[in-house]
C-alpha cells in the first residue's frame, strides 16, 4: 500500500517545474502575448490541486499560492475580454492591422479628424515668461543692426548647380537618415567585435562637420536602444546592442565637441595611429 | 429682487472664474481637478460647470470630464474617483484645420493607427508591436519618434513593462466608438 503511495506521489522537480509553467504562461498572456483563453484554467488548477499535498516546504506553499493569484488575473482577462468582444469597440485585430495598412495616410487622418475633439487651452502670460521676454527684448540690437550683417554687397550671377553640389550643401540626400542610422550602426558591430569601443575615437573624422554628424547620429543611435555608452577608465565607451533595446530608466549625457576638443582628438588619433604603425 | 439681482451677479462671476480656471493652462496638464474647482467655485461648482456649459455650446465648445488613472486602465475596469475637467471641441474639425494647428497629415494617421491598434488590443499593447506597425506607413525612425512624442503628449502612456496604453489626453480627445466603427467602416483603397 505503502509502496502504491509512493509511487501516486509526484516527483517534486516535476511538481514545481509544472507550476512554474502555469506561472510563465500566465505572465506571457498578462502581457498581451497570447490569447487568454488559449489556458485552460481548469486543468491548470487541477495540476495545482494535484500537487498541493504533496507540498512540503514554505517555498512550494507560496510557489503555489504566486500560481493561483496569476490563474485569478487571468480569469479576470478572460472576462474582460468577453465584455470587450461584446462591447461596440470591439475589431478584429488581424482584420484591423490589414485596414490600417491599406488605408492611406490622409484616409487615416481624417478618420482620426471625425472622432477627434481636441482640448481647447490657452497659454498665458506669466510673471516669469514676462521676464524673460523683457530681458531678451533689452539685449535685441536694432532693426538696421541687424540687417546690416546680410549687406553682402552685389549679388553674383545666377549658376547652374550639379547633383554632387546638392548633396555637399544638403538639399539632397544619397541616402535617408533611417539607412545612415543602419549602417552606423553596421559600422559599430563590426568595430565592437573584439569590445567597446571607444567613444571619441568612433566618431572623430579628418572634418569637424563631418565629426559633429556622427555624434548627433550616435546620439540617436543611443536614445532609440540600439546602442548604449559606458564610463569605463575616465573614457567614454561604445557597445551596440544586438538587438533594439530601450533603457528602462534613460540618462541624458551631454557631450560638447568644440572645434578645440576636435582637434584634439584629431591629433590623439594621428598619434595613436602612428604608434600602432611602429 | 435686489437680493436676486446680487446672487445672479455672484453666480455669472463664478461662471467666469470657471471658465477662466478651465482654458487657462496653470500646471502641466490642461484644465483643472474636481477639489480644485470645489475650492475655487464652492460646494455649487458642478452646477456653474453646466451653465458654463450651456454658454460654450454656442462656439461648439463643451465642458468634459475625465477619469484620472494612475498606470493602466483596461476596459471595464473603473477609474480612480479623482476627476479632471477639462474643455473640448463639440464637434470636429476638418484636415485643414488640424494642420492650420500645427498637426501634420502623417502625425494625424501616426495617432489613429497606434490609438486603433491600442484599442483592438483591449487598451494595452507591447510598445514593440505599435512601433512596427507604424513603421509599416512611416518608416522605423519615425515610428519611434512618433511613439515617443504620442507618449509626451500624454495620448499614450507606457507602463515599467514596455507595455502601451491609452493615458488621459486619448480618453479626454477621442472618441473611440466614431474611431473604430470608422475603421472599421473604410473600404479598402
Amino acid at each position: 500500500m505503502a509502496k502504491k503511495q509512493e509511487k501516486a506521489k509526484p516527483h517534486t522537480a516535476i511538481a514545481r517545474r509544472d507550476v512554474i509553467d502555469i506561472v510563465k504562461t500566465c505572465e506571457a498572456i498578462e502581457d498581451r502575448k497570447f490569447n487568454p483563453f488559449l489556458l485552460d484554467v481548469k486543468y491548470a488548477l487541477n495540476t495545482l490541486r494535484k500537487y498541493l499535498p504533496h507540498w512540503k516546504e514554505l517555498e512550494d506553499h507560496c510557489l503555489d499560492a504566486h500560481a493561483l493569484n496569476r490563474l485569478s488575473r487571468v480569469l479576470r482577462l478572460q472576462g474582460s475580454q468577453l465584455r470587450f468582444q461584446s462591447s461596440s469597440l470591439y475589431t478584429d485585430p488581424a482584420f484591423l492591422e490589414e485596414k490600417l495598412t491599406a488605408l492611406s495616410l490622409k484616409r487615416l487622418a481624417e478618420i482620426l479628424a471625425e472622432s477627434w475633439h481636441p482640448i481647447a487651452e490657452l497659454e498665458q502670460i506669466t510673471e516669469p515668461s514676462m521676464k524673460e521676454a523683457i530681458a531678451y527684448w533689452n539685449v535685441l540690437a536694432p532693426v538696421e543692426e541687424r540687417w546690416r550683417r546680410f549687406e553682402m554687397g552685389s549679388s553674383a550671377p545666377p549658376g547652374s548647380l550639379e547633383t554632387e553640389d546638392l548633396d555637399k550643401i544638403g538639399v539632397r540626400a544619397k541616402e535617408t537618415f533611417e539607412e545612415t542610422l543602419s549602417e552606423l550602426w553596421r559600422q559599430l558591430k563590426e568595430e565592437s567585435s573584439t569590445g567597446a569601443v571607444n567613444y571619441q575615437d568612433f566618431i572623430c573624422r579628418e572634418n569637424f562637420l563631418e565629426t559633429v554628424e556622427r555624434a548627433v547620429q550616435v546620439s540617436f543611435l543611443v536614445t532609440y536602444g540600439y546602442a548604449r555608452m559606458v564610463r569605463s577608465n575616465g573614457s567614454m565607451q561604445l557597445m551596440p546592442n544586438e538587438e533594439r533595446k530601450l533603457e528602462r530608466h534613460p540618462v541624458s549625457l551631454p557631450v560638447s565637441i568644440t572645434h578645440e576638443v576636435w582637434s584634439k582628438w584629431k591629433e590623439k588619433r594621428k598619434l595613436d595611429a602612428s604608434s600602432a604603425t611602429k | 429682487m435686489e437680493r436676486k439681482a446680487k446672487a445672479r451677479r455672484i453666480f455669472s462671476d463664478k461662471v467666469k472664474r470657471a471658465a477662466h480656471l478651465l482654458l487657462f493652462r496653470r500646471g502641466k496638464l490642461p484644465g483643472a481637478k474636481d477639489w480644485e474647482l470645489r475650492a475655487r467655485l464652492g460646494e455649487d461648482y458642478e452646477e456653474i460647470l453646466r451653465q458654463l456649459n450651456e454658454l460654450l455650446d454656442n462656439v461648439d465648445l463643451e465642458v468634459k470630464t475625465i477619469g484620472s488613472t494612475a498606470g493602466v486602465a483596461s476596459f471595464g475596469e473603473t477609474l480612480t474617483p479623482e476627476s479632471r475637467y477639462v474643455t473640448t471641441l463639440k464637434g470636429t474639425i476638418s484636415l485643414r484645420e488640424a494642420r492650420m494647428c500645427g498637426w501634420r497629415i502623417d502625425s494625424l494617421a501616426g495617432l489613429a493607427i497606434a490609438v486603433a491598434y491600442v484599442v483592438s488590443k483591449q487598451g494595452k499593447a507591447p510598445r514593440k508591436e505599435v512601433e512596427k506597425i507604424l513603421a509599416r506607413k512611416l518608416g522605423r525612425w519615425r515610428a519611434m519618434a512618433m511613439t515617443d512624442a504620442f507618449v509626451r503628449a500624454g495620448y499614450l502612456g507606457e507602463d515599467e513593462s514596455g507595455m502601451l496604453y491609452l493615458d488621459w489626453r486619448t480618453r479626454a480627445e477621442v472618441d473611440l466608438r466614431t474611431l473604430m466603427s470608422a475603421l472599421a467602416e473604410a473600404r479598402f483603397e
